[in-house]
């Protein structure tokens, strides 16, 4: 990627920046910035108005995101040493960062590009179960649930519970071999699923740079696949991910930067959030050099993020950035309720009509049943938001908003349950992998449902 | 100003995490003739209470919840000395030793968790992330601690909570010390599978844990664990 010329000076900035104590950094200067310039730039949520059309705003969100990533920048853990840039060196960074990308390779290849709050241009497509945890014997009929999709583009892996059967450690012989076995896993999934070009987001089991670097070496992921490099926390980054970037900008790979702001957190609420997703766009484009990026939230309670405030958030931040800049990102819909349920099949449509009409350049589906339950996950959860992404192309954000209100009105009262519903197993059959009459039943009824609500989707068979 | 005065002044500076106003209303109030008790009680906890309570409903977040902390430490360093040994015992809710376990750099949410303890009445001692198992161990001897509270948001960071209480076991000081465990790969079942005594599913449920497993005459280990939250 043309923007990695800069590897370099992130590298050096990591050793030579200004000095400051983690707490410091968190409690101080995270926290009372992000105070400071919600004030300053009037931000305020409406939870009534989930997906805003409030250009102004908006700008004014960017705009403070833009000051919070020039006065905070991002914080390396091991050196202590905060790597900062100005604004200028951001703007231009912004100006240059790549706006389309091609993933996978091939007759399987796809194409993402950024996108404008309700724009009609189609968004990829990443369904997989990220962050759900997986045992071995299910990774390939699970993912293929979603490589068998054919409106999924790139596939996400799941985390893997054992590796050859034993506990996977971080940083030890596991974790490597942990990464070859997810390569090894991803690759039949292609294979088996006629679409071996298909691009690949991973190494998923790689919490220290170890994974990632044995398994996107030769016979392992591609360059053409999804190279997974996280924040390490809101605005701190480490070695470990450094490393990551490192070694997938030798290979010429793809990256694919997250970082999360959570709910309550030193950001604050529903604004705070906003704020942080914002900033986290400006400030992994400017370090991490990514190809795509996923800003992401959670609810600290709730552990999804599909409440209202969140919604908010997501939908402003989306919005801040895609009128701004041409970056390319998404948002993981993490979904509170499970396989099988409507209820996951409400929230995915709600995150995905937000997600599309807001701006975002690709959809992320989805870390069902909020990823706190083994194999609670399937092909048909990521279905629901492809289709009701498809379904809100080129829709007004006001019309948006009353239809997910509408969807919200139904799903709501059931977020606090939490019914995470079946196991991959109890509702697809693993023989042929497709979902069993009773959750296929379940789908088409969510579905008809969501048409009267107003969704357009296509109807069932 | 009457004593109701007094500790509604209390109150409030531990709510608005202002630190000099906590300490000075708190000398004010005690030369005022306040029982220090009745401040350290319906001063300091009940402030905190109204904050850990204000956080859950979304009134205010985890750097209010660490400065009105902050505030309610400087109260009780005002008023420890005019307590006697056997009131500090009883008014102490004990002492936990909290952090994020080897591999695993999470630190928000182990933040929150730490916070509401200490909003709670709870010493916390706040290891930080990526924490060997061992140091979890000698933090605890180190501090008396009475929980040692374990976050893990990854799989493959989950194993070494299962070292964690091999270690405990095998240094004979398992009795010493609860061991509980949270986090999203985290189940009741794997609690159980490796022999520690409680699990929460949030913030809440692991200060309503800690209560429990305190409040009563039980000792660790527990034959069965506490688990607060679990979903079916």
């Amino acid at each position: 990627m043309r923007h990695r010329g800069r590897l370099l000076d992130v590298l050096d900035r990591a050793e030579n920046g200004p000095l400051i104590d983690e707490k410091e950094f968190e409690g101080r200067l995270v926290a009372q910035t992000a105070k400071r310039l919600i004030g300053k730039h009037g931000l305020k949520c409406n939870a009534e108005t989930v997906i805003p059309a409030d250009d102004a705003q908006a700008d004014r969100l960017f705009e403070a995101g833009l000051e919070f990533a020039v006065e905070v920048g991002m914080l390396c853990t091991n050196t202590l040493r905060r790597i900062v840039w100005t604004r200028q060196e951001y703007e231009e960074s912004l100006r240059y960062a790549p706006h389309e990308a091609i993933l996978g390779a091939g007759a399987d290849a796809a194409f993402v590009q950024s996108r404008m709050p309700e724009a009609s241009t189609r968004l990829m497509v990443v369904g997989g179960p990220f962050g759900v945890g997986v045992p071995e014997n299910l990774f390939v009929p699970l993912m293929l649930s979603y490589a068998r999709e054919s409106l999924i583009d790139v596939i996400d892996n799941p985390t893997l519970e054992r590796v050859y059967g034993r506990p996977g450690k971080a940083a030890s012989p596991w974790e490597v071999l942990g990464g070859w076995r997810e390569a090894e896993l991803s690759m039949q999934v292609v294979a088996q699923a006629g679409r071996p070009g298909m691009c690949i987001a991973g190494v998923e089991l790689s919490p220290t740079a170890l994974g990632e670097i044995s398994a996107s070496s030769w016979g392992g992921f591609r360059p053409t696949d999804l190279h997974h490099v996280a924040g390490v926390s809101e605005f701190k980054t480490n070695y470990e991910s450094l490393s990551k970037i490192a070694h997938v900008t030798r290979i010429g790979g793809a990256i694919y930067a997250f970082m999360a702001s959570i709910y309550g957190g030193y950001m604050g609420g529903a604004e705070g959030v906003a704020l942080g997703l914002t900033a986290a766009g400006i400030v992994l484009n400017q370090n991490y050099m990514p190809t795509v990026m996923s800003l992401s939230s959670v609810h600290p309670f709730l552990q999804c993020t599909t409440t209202r405030e969140l919604l908010w958030a997501f939908s402003m931040a989306s919005q801040a950035l895609s009128r701004n800049t041409r970056l390319i990102f998404s948002s993981l819909v993490r979904p509170s309720a499970g396989p099988g349920t409507k209820g996951v099949l409400y929230e995915n449509a709600a995150f995905g009509v937000m997600g599309t009409v807001s701006g975002q350049s690709f959809i992320q589906s989805s870390m069902t049943a909020s990823g706190t339950h083994a194999r609670h996950a399937s092909g048909l959860d990521a279905r629901m938001s492809a289709e009701a992404s498809l379904a809100a192309l080129g829709m007004s954000r006001e019309e948006a908003n009353q239809l997910v209100l509408r969807i919200l009105e139904v799903y709501e009262p059931w977020v606090e349950m939490r019914d995470v519903g079946q196991p991959f197993e109890e509702v697809y059959d693993l023989l042929t992998i497709s979902p069993t009459p009773s959750w296929q039943a379940t789908y088409d009824e969510v579905k008809e449902h969501l048409i009267r609500l107003g969704l357009a989707l296509p109807a069932a068979c | 100003m009457d004593h109701s005065d007094l500790l509604q002044g209390i109150r409030q500076a531990i709510i608005d995490g202002d630190e000099e106003a906590a300490k000075s209303r708190t000398e004010a109030a005690l030369t005022a003739s306040l029982e220090p008790m009745l401040a350290l009680q319906e001063g300091v906890q009940g402030a905190l209470n109204r904050v850990g309570e204000m956080f859950e409903t979304g009134e205010c977040y985890l750097p209010e919840l660490m400065m009105a902390g902050d505030a309610a430490r400087a109260a009780i360093s005002v008023l420890m000395p005019h307590i006697s040994a056997a009131d500090q015992d009883a008014a102490r809710r004990g002492k936990v030793v909290i952090g994020s376990i080897s591999g695993d750099l999470h630190d928000i949410g182990k933040n929150i968790v730490s916070a509401l303890l200490g909003a709670h009445g709870f010493a916390v001692v706040d290891l930080g992330t990526d924490v060997p198992a061992k140091n979890f161990v000698d933090a605890a001897q180190k501090h008396g601690a009475d929980i040692i509270a374990v976050s893990t948001l990854l799989t493959t960071s989950r194993a070494f909570t299962r070292e964690l209480v091999r270690l405990l076991n095998d240094t004979r000081v398992r009795e010493r010390h609860f061991v509980i465990v949270g986090g999203g790969p985290v189940t009741p079942e794997w609690v159980k599978s490796i022999g520690a005594d409680g699990y929460g599913r949030d913030a809440n449920n692991a200060v309503a844990l800690c209560s429990q497993l305190l409040s009563g005459r039980q000792r660790p280990p527990l034959e069965e664990p506490l688990c607060i939250g679990a979903l079916q």
